[in-house]
């Protein structure tokens, strides 16, 4: 198995590696022996992007304590995220406490070219602050972001690249910096002469999915982002990326998504405060890199788009496809009430259980940095879980509550069964289970022991309640 | 072997009764409250660890409160039979029992046998349980 480079473009790009990075988590299957995050986005403070890379830190250190040989039936955070760059970002020269007139030197210029500037950008282009990016406008990014070769991390990411490696760049279509970034890019990488193992990078399976509107934000004067112009921004993209990426088989793997039932999110050009709640339409976009992950390079450029089975404001697992609900449901689940157990238990209760006792789960661990960072991913995975509810049109799989007696009133859409032969029902049924479990999940270091016993049992608790194998 | 003597043994280790223990050791009593003091615990102990076998009851607490109803049996059963069985022996005799503290007291040592038993066995047979082999610790 290859590893596979992701660049995340703009504030999509990084939600969709959010959702990436849950989907890890809970053990989705991932045909990729690591995978290596790279984020391009100018907004240094901008909160998807730190939200995102604080995420995938956590993971990376969780998995560090875990290991995945052949014996393991483990599957959370199963796959290996990598971080070869400071907080997997990829930096951008010059774009911080700068104007856009500034980077380009405009006063520098000959009249001739100052002239040609004018008719190209607007004054407001001209005096926007790129410090918290390019506001939705793809035409000053298409200017900035033509620089990713330049930079030392951009050289080591293709000296570290080998044969069978993949590339998969995620960028949204109606903003400014996924649009321009992501032709860019790929040329960079499909062209460039100057960087290391040009010939593996250029003959690279690359894979792309680029993410039409969405959502859409309030009008306000003051602000450059302009929801109107998400759709016209979206068609002229289109139009180029079909004469200058489809056609030349720039790209291998080609994934379009898009919704027409959008939420309105409070405009904010940038920043801390451009932190949008999860959606489906990012779930899905990174359910595009699983496929992309399964598939070798095709001969001519593959284009897909995803679709739900039946059209609904509220979907659930039944409304998905049989191939995406199939990846999904086990996983999501599984992790979902791994989540659901230390967020609602206190240590005190299963501190007396036989599953801690047996394997000297004591205080000390279960006050250690592990559970710490487990906790705090597992507790962002159910806040993931509730923003995808409160979209317009929203993913909403799971009875969202906090009822101890009704801990299997779970998934929509299936009635939990009756389990025989025990007395035990909710927490006191899922600690039986983690009783219950023995072999590999006494092995290896407690770490290792802790997330065995959880996979094994609830992969146990999904079969006998749901009936999800 | 000889199970009366057996629990003579392990009865007056405790205490000796004049003329009690020796009447009860004379009817074979021994024998009847003895076994019923090891065997009735470890048919319960292995309905609770392997039958019930549940985390809703798998707290020391739950198993303290099993072992006390035990000790209570032990008690009933000692007292009821060694006054039955001595009543009529001394009544067949036509004389008056002269014992009555002593029926208390050996119902205690009983029970308390009980519970040392109860603790043994449990140390046994618990570990063979999924959701109980914790428990009393």
């Amino acid at each position: 198995m290859s590893k596979i480079y992701v660049f995340g473009i703009g504030g999509t790009g990084s939600r969709v590696l959010r959702s990436l990075t849950m989907l890890l988590a809970s053990g989705v299957e991932c045909k990729a022996k690591a995978i290596v995050p790279i984020i391009i986005d100018p907004d240094s403070a901008a909160g998807d992007v730190e939200r995102t890379a604080t995420l995938m830190k956590q993971y990376a250190e969780i998995r560090s304590k875990l290991n995945f040989d052949s014996k393991k039936a483990n599957c959370f955070f199963k796959t290996d995220i990598q971080e070869t760059m400071t907080n997997f970002r990829l930096p951008l020269s010059n774009t911080q406490d700068v104007l856009f007139d500034g980077y380009m030197d405009v006063s520098g210029m000959s009249k001739e070219n100052q002239a040609l500037v004018n008719m190209l950008f607007s004054q407001k282009n001209l005096g926007s602050d790129m410090t918290v990016g390019f506001k939705g406008n793809p035409n000053v990014g298409s200017v900035v972001l033509n620089q990713f070769d330049n930079s030392e991390e951009f050289q080591n990411f293709a000296n570290e690249f080998t044969e069978n490696d993949k590339i998969f760049i995620i960028s949204s279509i109606f903003g400014g910096t996924g649009a321009s970034g992501f032709p860019l890019l790929l040329k960079t990488l499909r062209t460039n002469d100057d960087i290391a193992n040009k010939n593996l990078v250029h003959n690279a399976h690359i894979g792309a999915i680029t993410v039409l509107p969405y959502f859409q934000v309030k009008q306000d004067e003051n602000s450059q982002v302009d929801s109107a112009t998400f759709v016209s921004k979206a068609k002229s993209a289109l139009a180029y990326y079909e004469r200058n990426i489809s056609k030349n088989n720039e790209i291998d793997s080609l994934y379009y998504i898009a919704d027409d039932t959008r939420t309105t999110y409070e405009n904010c050009e940038g920043g801390t405060n451009q932190k949008n709640n999860a959606h489906f339409i990012e779930l899905m976009s990174a359910m595009a890199l699983i496929d992309f992950a399964n598939s070798e390079k095709p001969s001519t450029a593959v284009h897909k788009e995803f679709g739900i089975e039946t059209d609904t404001n509220e979907v659930i697992f039944e409304n998905l496809g049989k191939v995406t609900k199939g990846k999904l449901r086990k996983a999501m689940t599984q992790f979902n009430l791994f989540s659901k157990y230390l967020a609602e238990n206190s240590e005190l209760g299963f501190l007396q259980q036989p599953w801690a006792k047996d394997r000297a789960m004591d205080k000390t661990f279960f006050d250690g940095d592990f559970i710490s960072t487990l906790e705090k991913v597992q507790l962002d995975y159910l806040i993931w879980l509730s923003e995808m509810t409160t979209q317009q049109r929203a993913f909403t799989p799971y009875i969202i509550h906090r009822n101890s007696d009704k801990v299997f009133d779970l998934v929509k859409g299936i009635s939990p069964k009756r389990v025989w032969g025990t007395f035990d029902s909710n927490y006191n049924l899922f600690n039986n289970r983690l009783n219950g479990q023995s072999g590999e999940s006494k092995t290896g270091n407690k770490e290792q022991q802790f997330a065995e016993l959880f996979y094994l049992a609830t992969q146990q608790l999904v079969k006998e309640k749901f009936n999800i194998e | 072997m000889d199970l009366n003597l057996l629990f003579a043994n392990l009865y007056e280790l405790l205490a000796y009764f004049d003329g009690f223990s020796d009447d009860l050791y004379d009817q074979n009593l021994y024998i009847t409250i003895g076994l019923c003091m090891v065997l009735i615990p470890v048919v319960v102990l292995a309905l609770y660890y392997y039958a019930v076998n549940s985390v809703r009851f798998n707290k020391w607490w739950h198993w303290l409160l099993l072992v006390v109803f035990l000790c209570v049996i032990s008690f009933i059963i000692a007292y009821s039979t060694s006054y039955n069985e001595l009543s009529y022996l001394y009544e067949q005799q036509n004389k008056e029992l002269p014992y009555a503290t002593e029926f208390f007291s050996f119902s205690l040592i009983n029970a308390l046998w009980t519970l040392v038993v109860s603790f043994v066995w449990s140390m046994i047979i618990k570990w063979g349980s999924k959701n109980c082999r914790r428990t009393p610790f």
